[in-house]
């Protein structure tokens, strides 16, 4: 592969799959603090 | 709205969404798509269009269904105003009449995968099985076997649609992981993965690469179909829109690009010679013709296949399962029992898809029809969002109680300027290079693909639904009453 596909794939792939994970991670622990709260009575 | 009819948790509501947008777009036409479109400067684009039109309406649909808390016909009336039920309808009408077309997919789908664990598919007999079996009646039969399945899951409501998307979604993910696996480690993938991602940077100066990304983003995400609406009715009152939002759409495009992958990297390890012919082949000469014989040729293959048809299964019949729901939804909000709306879109369905089963090219003059029809529904979405207007939409409904990534004005100005900019362009790029593929007929309403076609189907729905409009947001409103 060329450098240039090397880096293409790296930034795309990192965009998007490290988006979905990013925005997964937040919800994670969004619902987490909503679980904790909704449990303590907040 | 009751307990029972809402999703149990924002897990449900997330994956049930995400077997909606993740449907046979991700994995038969985006590698084609990609590869056709100069690879990685296709790719930027394509993510571009992710942030400007994809993710922005998705957020206007979850608004929408969370605020009006009725299909989309009432949630159109709700947000824009009475004489806005038009609208909603011609969203649901074109959701519905690609349901009819959708359903033929899934059964083929199912006929490929039975076939493929029976051993009966193989490479060399790959093109006369599809000949033998597409438009004939065991593919009626297999779309109502693929109607049966979803309308059996909404059957059980909002909480059924929910068990299921728990186990389909995370198995589909899993498989087109297992397969993209499988398709990078084979000898020769690199060849495959140079061709996705090579960036050809004078391709961005391309205007149609562009609108290609769009199309893609248009049609695959799910955005401006009514479907995201119809599952925000069911989501809890206090429940995040934006983040949510996000996720789909990444999670969407994760899909995608893992697709891409599989499909390039096993051409270009099997068969290189033959790339331009396969790609070049057609959403279903991919599929059903070059995938069994690629797969036949790779170590392991059959388990391979029985995977590919397994994962492509599941993303048609999720996909389909909310477009049940979608129409469905809207009966019920016009006074029936969801049972008895099920038994009239069971009724509807079978009846209107026989064509599209019995006729390929019947069924791509709907895909024709209604896959531009979405750029149309889009329009309205933004239309819409200005009547009740954008910036309070954000303020009141987007950034409200639960959300957990509060949007930015950035959201306001896409919605109201750049996305009906987006809509327009692409209608009439569309129908623009529709009258270049057949310069002599392409008014004619009879040819499968002209613009003749689209302007006659549309004209008659639009007139029926305006002529209906007083009728429509009554019915809405005495159901809302009883």
């Amino acid at each position: 592969m060329s450098a240039s596909a090397i880096v293409m794939m790296v930034v795309i792939c990192g965009i998007i799959w490290g988006g979905f994970v990013f925005f997964l991670i937040r919800a994670i622990r969004s619902e987490s603090k909503k679980q904790a709260s909704s449990g303590t009575g907040d | 709205m009751s307990e029972t009819e809402q999703f149990s948790s924002r897990w449900g509501l997330i994956l049930a969404t995400l077997g909606m947008a993740v449907g046979t777009g991700n994995i038969w036409r985006f590698p084609r798509i990609v590869a056709t479109n100069g690879g990685g400067a296709f790719l930027v684009s394509w993510v571009v269009f992710l942030f400007i039109w994809s993710i922005p309406l998705m957020i206007v649909e979850f608004s929408f269904g969370k605020r009006g808390r009725k299909g989309t016909v009432g949630s159109f009336i709700a947000m824009a105003g009475k004489g806005s039920g038009w609208m909603g309808g011609w969203v649901a009408l074109c959701a519905t009449a690609i349901m009819f077309y959708y359903s033929v997919v899934a059964g083929w789908c199912l006929r490929y995968f039975a076939a493929a664990v029976r051993g009966s598919l193989t490479g060399e007999s790959s093109t006369t099985f599809w000949e033998s079996y597409a438009g004939s009646g065991l593919a009626w039969v297999t779309n109502a076997i693929a109607l049966g399945l979803a309308i059996g899951v909404v059957w059980f409501g909002v909480r059924g649609i929910e068990k299921v998307a728990k186990v389909l979604i995370p198995t589909l993910f899993v498989l087109v992981l297992m397969l993209a696996i499988r398709a990078v480690t084979l000898p020769g993938a690199a060849a495959g993965l140079e061709f996705l991602f090579r960036p050809d940077w004078s391709a961005l100066a391309d205007v149609r690469i562009w609108l290609q990304a769009l199309t893609q983003n248009a049609w695959d995400t799910g955005a401006g179909w009514g479907l995201i609406l119809t599952f925000a009715v069911y989501m809890k009152s206090r429940e995040d829109i934006p983040l949510n939002a996000f996720l789909i759409g990444f999670g969407n495009n994760s899909v995608s690009l893992l697709a891409g992958i599989m499909v390039l990297c096993t051409v270009f390890a099997i068969n290189p010679g033959a790339r331009s012919e396969i790609v070049g082949a057609g959403n279903e000469g991919l599929t059903f013709i070059w995938m069994p014989q690629l797969f036949a040729e790779m170590p392991g293959g059959q388990f391979f296949m029985i995977f590919f048809f397994l994962a492509l299964s599941f993303a048609a019949l999720t996909s389909l399962i909310s477009m049940v729901e979608l129409l469905t939804r809207n009966l019920i909000d016009a006074g029936m029992r969801r049972r008895k709306a099920l038994g009239v879109v069971a009724l509807l369905a079978l009846a209107f898809s026989t064509p599209s089963a019995l006729s390929l090219s019947f069924l791509h003059n709907q895909d024709w029809v209604w896959g531009v029809g979405l750029m149309l529904s889009g329009l309205l979405y933004a239309l819409a969002a200005r009547r009740f207007g954008v910036e309070r939409l954000r303020r009141e409904v987007v950034n409200s109680d639960g959300c957990d990534l509060p949007i930015g004005k950035w959201w306001t100005f896409i919605v109201s300027v750049v996305v009906p900019i987006e809509a327009v362009v692409l209608m009439v790029w569309w129908l623009w290079e529709a009258k270049g593929w057949d310069p002599e007929h392409w008014l004619d309403p009879f040819r499968s693909t002209s613009v003749g076609t689209v302007l006659a189907q549309w004209a008659i729905v639009l007139v029926a639904l305006l002529v209906l409009n007083r009728w429509l947001g009554r019915r809405i409103s005495a159901a809302r009453a009883a």
